[in-house]
């Protein structure tokens, strides 16, 4: 069966085949992780690119010695970081951060789980996904984010008080 | 072991402040929460896997902003290699067709880059137009193929200098690459049956010649597409026989001037100056 690393020799002599045959394979799932972070369609489809790109440019760097998913997924993170360090995300007081339920629909498919953690204030939003989904310690959020350890820990908690809420919320509707 | 007595001082505090109790605020318990550890609720776990699971299709347009970035100059020069070459092609074909070689007076050839090696005209050229000669010059520090020798991988690329002088006119040089194409191709393109095809692409060239017509107007009859079809002629055959390349053809660089009319004169330059 093939593998989508096999395809790397080629696209690295520019093959295009093989280039866009990487692309298939990884977009969505890159695109994927970076509609956790950026809500807006437009937005999360831009970083995407800038991952892929960045992706096909260090391609020739990549060793093999794990699998290339987890490679692309390196970097779309550290491109969808970038992006919120630059807009100083995380530097907004918590109490700040408003949350509200009125936008949510209830129903408990992928589309509205998504809409969930997208619907959490980027500060939440962003350790949640770090934490919960990425497998990041709170030790390596605060340096990526460069905020405390505390910080990143009363964050993680906000945001799964607020997720737990939105979940019991849409099971006594779903009732 | 005997306990001694409590000092007067330390038993009054004792008393007075011993089962003294405060209310914490209200944020402590949530502090105390988020530095444990606690683990994920069912619910929790399933938006978990939910999410690490979220694919997306993206735009179709999105490859082609990707490819834009990956491989921007290799599209760019083919499209003007393309563009250049068919369009040079045509108008040297009508213009000797139109006004026959002996009416285009031609300066002797030009070397428009640096010759790392002396001239050793390694492949033998014929040209049955030798009041129009073509030199071919060995450019070693040109050659970006590699040390490949077979003619079905080799990719070239052949830079030429094109100076047009118009008619009562000052000189005016401009000059014209030939990016990377496959030699195979070579072999079609030289007897400029695939570089009309292109053409049709183009609006903006005038006097619009059938594809058909096109065919057959576009043999190679300049003396330069000549000595370009006979080398690849030569090449072609050695290949043929199982012999290797006398020379990648990477390694030439082509010097041709042609004096023109003003009008082509000036349909060079716009052509050619603005791909």
């Amino acid at each position: 069966m093939e593998r989508i690393e096999d395809h790397i020799p080629s696209a690295i002599q520019g093959d295009l085949k093989a280039q866009k045959a990487l692309y298939e394979g990884l977009s969505p799932f890159v695109l994927g992780l970076c509609q956790r972070y950026f809500p807006q369609e437009d937005e999360a489809e831009d970083h995407m690119i800038q991952t892929m790109i960045a992706f096909f440019q260090k391609l020739n760097t990549y060793r093999g010695d794990a699998p290339v998913k987890y490679w692309v997924r390196r970097m779309a993170i550290n491109q969808c970081l970038m992006t919120l360090r630059k807009q100083s995300a995380f530097q907004k007081p918590i109490e700040d951060q408003h949350v509200s339920f009125d936008s949510l629909n209830s129903s408990h498919d992928e589309a509205y789980l998504l809409h969930l953690v997208q619907a959490l204030p980027v500060g939440f939003r962003t350790v949640f996904n770090l934490y919960a989904i990425e497998g990041f310690s709170h030790a390596e959020i605060a340096e990526s984010l460069g905020i405390s350890e505390g910080t990143s820990k009363s964050q993680l908690s906000r945001a799964r008080q607020w997720l737990q809420k939105a979940l019991q919320k849409s099971e006594q509707e779903l009732r | 072991m005997r306990k001694e007595p409590k000092h007067p001082v330390d038993a009054a505090f004792e008393e007075a402040l011993g089962h003294r109790t405060a209310a914490p605020r209200s944020t402590s318990w949530e502090a105390i929460l988020s530095g444990q550890e606690t683990p994920w609720s069912l619910e929790e776990e399933a938006l978990i896997q939910n999410l690490k699971d979220h694919q997306v299709s993206p735009k179709p347009r999105s490859w082609d902003r990707i490819q834009a970035h990956i491989q921007p100059v290799k599209r760019r020069t083919l499209v003007w290699y393309r563009w250049t070459a068919a369009a040079s092609v045509l108008l040297i074909a009508t213009l000797v067709g139109r006004y026959g070689v002996g009416g285009l007076s031609v300066q002797p050839p030009k070397l428009m880059t640096p010759i790392a090696q002396a001239p050793t005209a390694a492949v033998p050229i014929e040209s049955n137009t030798p009041d129009i000669p073509v030199e071919l010059y060995p450019v070693t520090s040109q050659s970006n193929t590699g040390g490949v020798t077979s003619i079905k991988k080799m990719e070239t690329a052949i830079q030429g200098a094109f100076s047009t002088v118009p008619e009562g006119q000052s000189r005016a040089k401009l000059s014209v690459q030939w990016m990377p194409l496959a030699l195979e191709k070579i072999d079609e393109d030289l007897h400029f049956v695939t570089l009309p095809e292109t053409l049709v692409e183009s609006s903006s060239f005038p006097n619009e010649i059938p594809v058909n017509r096109r065919k057959n107007g576009l043999r190679p009859t300049s003396p330069w597409s000549k000595a370009i079809t006979a080398y690849v002629a030569t090449q072609s055959a050695r290949v043929k026989e199982g012999q290797p390349l006398q020379a990648p053809w990477s390694n030439y660089t082509i010097a041709v001037e042609v004096k023109v009319p003003p009008l082509a004169h000036s349909f060079i330059q716009n052509t050619l100056t603005h791909p």
